[in-house]
């Protein structure tokens, strides 16, 4: 009878034993995904064929930025040489075309040009190239998101604005290639600056 | 103090208990030890190993007295080992990291980091299979029974996808690697063709 007097006398926290205990893991828990995600490339602004993508984002002195930029897929096309590169035995090339429209002022410098699949498989810019003579291209030019005799303002390795000698034009095109594996197409084109944050164009078809 | 019977088979039980806790406690892995350990995918020469970022299989192991890569010449007191293997990156176009990539004896002791003379395999492509030779400076004596270890691109720690290749060489292979006074030139990463 005693034994029955204190679980009667106890009912409401032996029902509240496991929701605190759920409410103390809660409390002393985090979040690991916030702590890694933003070293990935975890966020894509999907745009369909063109449109503005702005990014804000921190250089090494950890001083805040922002970037803004109309960009657009103009052509997505196989081809057989682009410049020097030729692709290697077993992949084909494909050539990409971009228009881009932003203030001179924007910080624009340093992107990479990817192309993906309809998997989510990703093929960058360098690799798998040969010259004229079948020779492996160790060194591939890398392509700019901006012109190369106006890149317009650049951070440094120290976080230091550069400031251009030529003023970068309102509107310009870049050019890029891919060697992808045969019988793989690319249904969009990543550009990144900087994580986790980057602009995905789907190809229009 | 009264010795009573419950209570002297209540110390012992208690004893008991913490007694076979401190063994089940030594016993198991600790956190940090379970944490950090490499997830090893074991291989025999001409083996795929599918890693996390990419497909890897040694193709087999050579070695020499002097090797050349990019205009650059390095000999060695030891030999070089040099292993030939393909690297094919799964999901994005990434390299193995020849500073992590390292040779463990049996003795226990490793052989790797940044050569003086280098040909990193690079750059790739994803789904692209690359023909690529890693050069490793060794003691002569330590090569039998040496396996080669490639972690998965991009680690960070050594928590991770890792691929450990028997190499297969016995004493008297070892007694001939040992010997070599070739002097080879380390090939550039060329495109296997599918």
């Amino acid at each position: 009878m005693q034994r029955t007097s204190w679980w009667r006398s106890n009912r409401i926290w032996l029902a509240l034993i496991l929701p605190l205990l759920a409410l103390a893991l809660a409390a002393s828990s985090f979040r690991l995904s916030t702590l890694y995600l933003r070293w990935e490339w975890s966020a894509p602004v999907i745009l369909n064929g063109s449109g503005v993508f702005t990014q804000s984002f921190q250089d090494a002195k950890s001083t805040q930025h922002t970037r803004t930029t109309k960009v657009g897929v103009t052509a997505v096309a196989r081809t057989t040489t682009l410049a020097s590169d030729r692709p290697a035995p077993g992949t084909a090339l494909w050539r990409i075309e971009l228009d881009f429209a932003a203030a001179p002022d924007q910080l624009l410098a340093g992107c990479t040009i990817e192309l993906e699949d309809a998997h989510g498989v990703r093929y960058g810019t360098q690799g798998a190239k040969v010259d004229a003579s079948g020779r492996p291209n160790p060194l591939p030019r890398k392509p700019t998101c901006v012109p190369r005799d106006a890149p317009g303002p650049e951070l440094d390795w120290a976080g230091e604005l550069v400031s251009p000698s030529v003023q970068r034009p309102g509107v310009w095109k870049s050019e890029a290639a891919v060697a992808m594996p045969e019988g793989r197409r690319p249904v969009a084109v990543r550009i990144m600056w900087d994580k986790p944050g980057y602009l995905k164009l789907l190809i229009p078809s | 103090m009264r010795f009573t019977r419950n209570g002297v088979i209540t110390s012992l039980l208690v004893i008991a208990a913490l007694f076979v806790g401190t063994v089940i406690a030594d016993l198991l892995p600790s956190e940090e030890s379970v944490l950090n350990a490499p997830y090893e995918h074991h291989a025999s020469i001409g083996q795929p190993v599918e890693l996390r970022t990419a497909t890897i299989t040694v193709l087999g192991l050579r070695s020499a007295s002097r090797i050349t890569a990019l205009g650059n010449t390095a000999t060695t007191e030891g030999i070089w080992a040099l292993v030939d293997f393909t690297w094919k990156p799964s999901a994005q176009p990434v390299s193995p990291n020849q500073d992590a990539v390292h040779i463990k004896t049996v003795d226990g002791r490793k052989f790797g980091g940044s050569p003086p003379v280098t040909n990193a395999c690079l750059p790739t492509q994803t789904g692209v299979t690359f023909a690529c030779s890693f050069a490793f400076e060794m003691d002569p004596t330590a090569l039998a029974g040496a396996k080669v270890v490639f972690p998965a691109a991009g680690s960070r720690t050594g928590a991770d996808d890792v691929a450990v290749i028997d190499l297969g060489i016995d004493s008297a292979t070892a007694q001939r690697l040992a010997a070599s006074t070739e002097k080879v030139l380390l090939p550039p990463p060329t495109v296997k063709e599918p």
